[in-house]
């Protein structure tokens, strides 16, 4: 299989805000529940486990007119609770049985008691993690969260979450997690063979599809672009970082590249990423799965970052590792998280002269223009005098 | 008694003894040099004074100090130097009017400079801004930090195992920061007395919210309210200075239940109530006089508000207590106002407009806070249904004055109090 025809499907279910494919998959056997859930980090494991289909709900992009999410947001808040609201009123997720709203601002958060009062027949859950990283106090707290997640599951499906089921669903994650990363290495390494867009739709892909075929996908991806030659553009190399909720449109990651900049290394769905190492399949699956996100998760403005020194080391290890010449502050527009934490962000790349810029998106920006001239100038004086 | 000030505005008592008190929290802040007592900086829903006051350190609430520059006008240019430094004009202007601040050498409103904190109590509870805040204010002064993580009650209800965590974090982060910082050892029986103390005040204090079922309310729960809340939220809960506070605005609440009078506002008592009122959100500060003068003009009156509660729900029952000292302040935290689910948040405004008999509910909708905002328009839509009364959305900021439009925000009052009017005709001829 080609690298375009990996992506026309991977585009086509970027495209498809009604969730055909999931739909077909709920519908293939009654008993099937899926579970949407929000940026930036729920356990799929847990999901997968109860043998539900994780469903990444990341707003509506830029091809859907919001026209009931406006009349329940003020003009100064984000846009992806807005078309979220606008998903759920136009039953485009009604087939969703359950949502997951995970800890990363005040807006989300609020979201999940808004979609408690709007659709009062779905399993609600604001899903809280720890910001205290000690086991013996965030770590019991986390697993007992966990644990009560599971229940809520084994409620809804009037199933058992066995250890065994978790571990099984833990190594395809592992899995998951590590072609992954293989396609972040294989770009940082050959940018031109893996444009930005491919990689993004394939990442896409990831939140609608089962795991077991995401997975194919991407060994089918890894093997295509290989083979593939593509011609080598004169970019220098970036960091994408602060868009890790709502999401940019395609043709925004698309302008970016086309003004002279391969993006190496981004965070725009974290999820994928957020667990830096294997999580082990021996001993407690839920243990485990705390002691991953305590220990070995990635940094985000969504998290408290304990230590001083640590605030933007994930940040610039990230520059470090994928040979990137500059980082870009794309966050959303009114994104508490992303635009509260970038000045400190931007204070360590300084340290280490880094170059950087910044500038602020909606998923329904339209106008490309500004944001090229302003990617294609810094692309411009990284070249001449970095 | 209302007694003019130089300024003019009248006030009462109390709220001359409120001032007065913040006033000497400022002095003590600042004058740490002579007397060697550590600054623990901490925000007002969840923080721990009870607890500080043990360590014998000292309160300070950065959101106190951008309230104090707001109302004198200070916030504005605050606002505006932080984002030069490249903070982004769409984040919450506490955190820009804070930043600000400390460029501009960090003046307490005595004129004296503040002392940089010893300790950075990150009490994160219901707001997620506080601890990307925190996180920039140990970026700029490089101090000790502790965090206190408060899990949000998305079921609306506070578990076992949301109070262990929290109580564990008192235990083994917060105890222990607090003896490095200051040199004093932990003693659970000075927390009891400061406790025993704060469940004195809290009676009092939720007397006189309650003193607004009355008609007409011989209180405003809202601009009003934001004087009786100041030495309950801030430095004082838990001390003596604080009980007599609440005794001595109790009683004056009673003498004007006796004397049938309304609230006291700037310009004396409110002569004729006409218009009662639930308001959802904090109030705007860089405007504070002008906006209050906008309902007292009119003949509304706040009856009951929800920025009251940011600092705790007393008036649902909570009390702290001394018997169970490291737990009730996890009980505390986790009930704050804004770390309830809207659910609950929508359950508490219905119970308002009901037992306060509210012609209404309006939100002030506020641009930096989205704990606040997100979500309002449900809530009013919300209530509207359960209570069949009107509601309406006014929106401002907390310190940006750029975001107060007078005739936009007076436009809106107007017409609300007209559809009030309207919807009394109605019944009337309905009737």
């Amino acid at each position: 299989m080609s690298t375009a025809e990996i992506i026309a499907r991977c585009q086509a279910l970027y495209d498809d805000l009604d969730f055909t494919s999931a739909r077909e998959w709920k519908n293939a056997d009654p008993k099937r529940k899926v579970i949407g859930y929000m940026p930036v980090y729920v356990p799929r494991e847990i999901i997968h486990a109860a043998g539900m289909l994780p469903l990444g709900i990341l707003g509506g992009g830029d091809q859907m007119e919001v026209i009931h999410g406006d009349a329940y947001y003020q003009s100064y808040i984000c846009r992806i609770p807005r078309s979220t609201i606008e998903l759920g009123l136009t039953k485009k997720l009604d087939f969703v049985d359950g949502m997951l709203f995970p800890s990363i601002c005040d807006v989300i958060r609020n979201l999940s008691g808004m979609w408690q009062l709007m659709f009062p027949d779905t399993y609600v859950r604001y899903f809280d993690v720890p910001q205290n990283y000690t086991d013996s106090i965030g770590g019991e707290y986390y697993i007992e969260e966990l644990k009560e997640l599971m229940a809520g599951l084994e409620k809804l499906g009037d199933i058992t979450i066995t250890d065994e089921a978790l571990r099984e669903s833990t190594a395809l994650y592992n899995e998951n997690r590590r072609l992954i990363n293989a396609v972040y290495d294989f770009r940082a390494a050959q940018p031109s063979k893996a444009p930005s867009v491919e990689v993004y739709l394939l990442m896409r892909a990831g939140m609608v599809l089962p795991v077991e075929e995401h997975n194919q996908v991407l060994s089918d991806y890894l093997e295509a672009a290989a083979l593939e030659e593509r011609p080598v553009r004169d970019n220098c190399r970036i960091v994408i970082n602060g868009a890790f909720c709502e999401q940019p449109p395609l043709n925004l990651i698309r302008s970016i590249e086309m003004a002279g900049c391969y993006i190496v290394d981004d965070d725009y769905m974290l999820i994928n990423k957020w667990l830096l190492e294997d999580v082990p399949l021996e001993g407690d699956p839920v243990k485990n799965l705390s002691d991953a996100f305590l220990h070995y998760s990635a940094d985000t403005a969504a998290k408290y970052c304990d230590r001083a020194e640590d605030v933007g080391q994930y940040l610039l290890s990230t520059v470090k590792k994928t040979g990137a010449e500059g980082v870009i502050f794309t966050a959303p527009s009114f994104c508490d998280p992303a635009l509260l934490e970038r000045p400190m962000l931007q204070d360590r790349m300084d340290e280490h002269s880094v170059p950087h810029i910044s500038f602020k998106y909606a998923e329904n920006s339209g106008q490309m223009q500004p944001i090229r001239e302003q990617a294609g100038t810094f692309a411009d004086s990284i070249k001449l005098w970095s | 008694m209302a007694i003019p000030t130089d300024t003019e505005v009248l006030k009462d008592s109390s709220m001359l003894l409120q001032k007065q008190m913040i006033a000497e929290n400022y002095d003590e802040l600042t004058n740490t040099a002579e007397t060697g007592k550590k600054i623990s900086s901490t925000f007002v829903p969840g923080n721990l004074n009870e607890l500080v006051m043990c360590f014998d350190m000292l309160n300070n609430l950065p959101e106190i100090n951008a309230i104090n520059n707001g109302m004198r006008k200070k916030s504005g240019m605050m606002v505006m130097q932080a984002e030069k430094m490249g903070h982004s004009e769409d984040v919450c202007t506490y955190v820009k009017a804070d930043i600000g601040s400390m460029s501009k050498g960090n003046i307490a409103p005595n004129g004296k400079p503040m002392p940089n904190p010893d300790l950075l109590l990150l009490s994160y509870t219901g707001c997620f801004t506080f601890m990307k805040w925190f996180e920039l204010l140990r970026h700029e002064y490089g101090c000790e930090t502790a965090m206190l993580h408060v899990p949000y009650e998305g079921d609306g209800i506070i578990t076992q195992n949301m109070r262990d965590y929290v109580v564990k974090q008192i235990k083994e982060v917060i105890i222990p920061a607090l003896e490095k910082v200051s040199g004093v050892k932990f003693d659970i029986d000075r927390l009891r007395e400061n406790l025993t103390h704060s469940a004195k005040a809290e009676d009092d204090f939720v007397w006189v919210l309650e003193s607004a079922k009355n008609k007409p309310s011989p209180i405003d729960a809202y601009f009003g309210g934001v004087y009786y809340i100041g030495p309950i939220f801030t430095a004082f809960r838990g001390t003596d200075k604080a009980v007599s506070y609440y005794k001595m605005l109790r009683s004056e609440i009673e003498q004007r239940i006796a004397e049938g009078k309304g609230p006291i506002t700037p310009e004396g008592d409110m002569k004729e109530e006409r218009y009662r009122l639930v308001v959802e959100g904090p109030p705007n500060w860089t405007n504070f006089r002008e906006f209050w003068k906008m309902f007292y003009d009119d003949g509304a009156v706040v009856v009951a508000s929800t920025y009251t509660k940011v600092g705790g729900v007393y008036d649902l029952g909570f009390r702290h207590d001394p018997t169970n000292p490291i737990e009730t302040l996890a009980d505390y935290c986790l009930g704050c106002y804004t770390n309830r689910n809207l659910s609950q948040r929508v359950d508490m405004l219905e119970k308002y407009v009901n037992e306060y008999q509210a012609d209404g509910l309006l939100i002030n909708s506020i641009k930096s806070c989205n704990s606040f905002s997100a979500g309002q328009l449900l809530m009013m839509q919300e209530v509207e249904k359960r209570t069949g009364k009107p509601g309406a959305f006014i929106e401002t900021d907390l310190v940006d004055p750029r975001y107060f439009s007078a005739a936009n925000v007076k436009n809106r009052l107007e017409s609300y109090f007209q559809m009030i009017e309207q919807r009394r005709q109605s019944a009337r001829s309905a009737a």
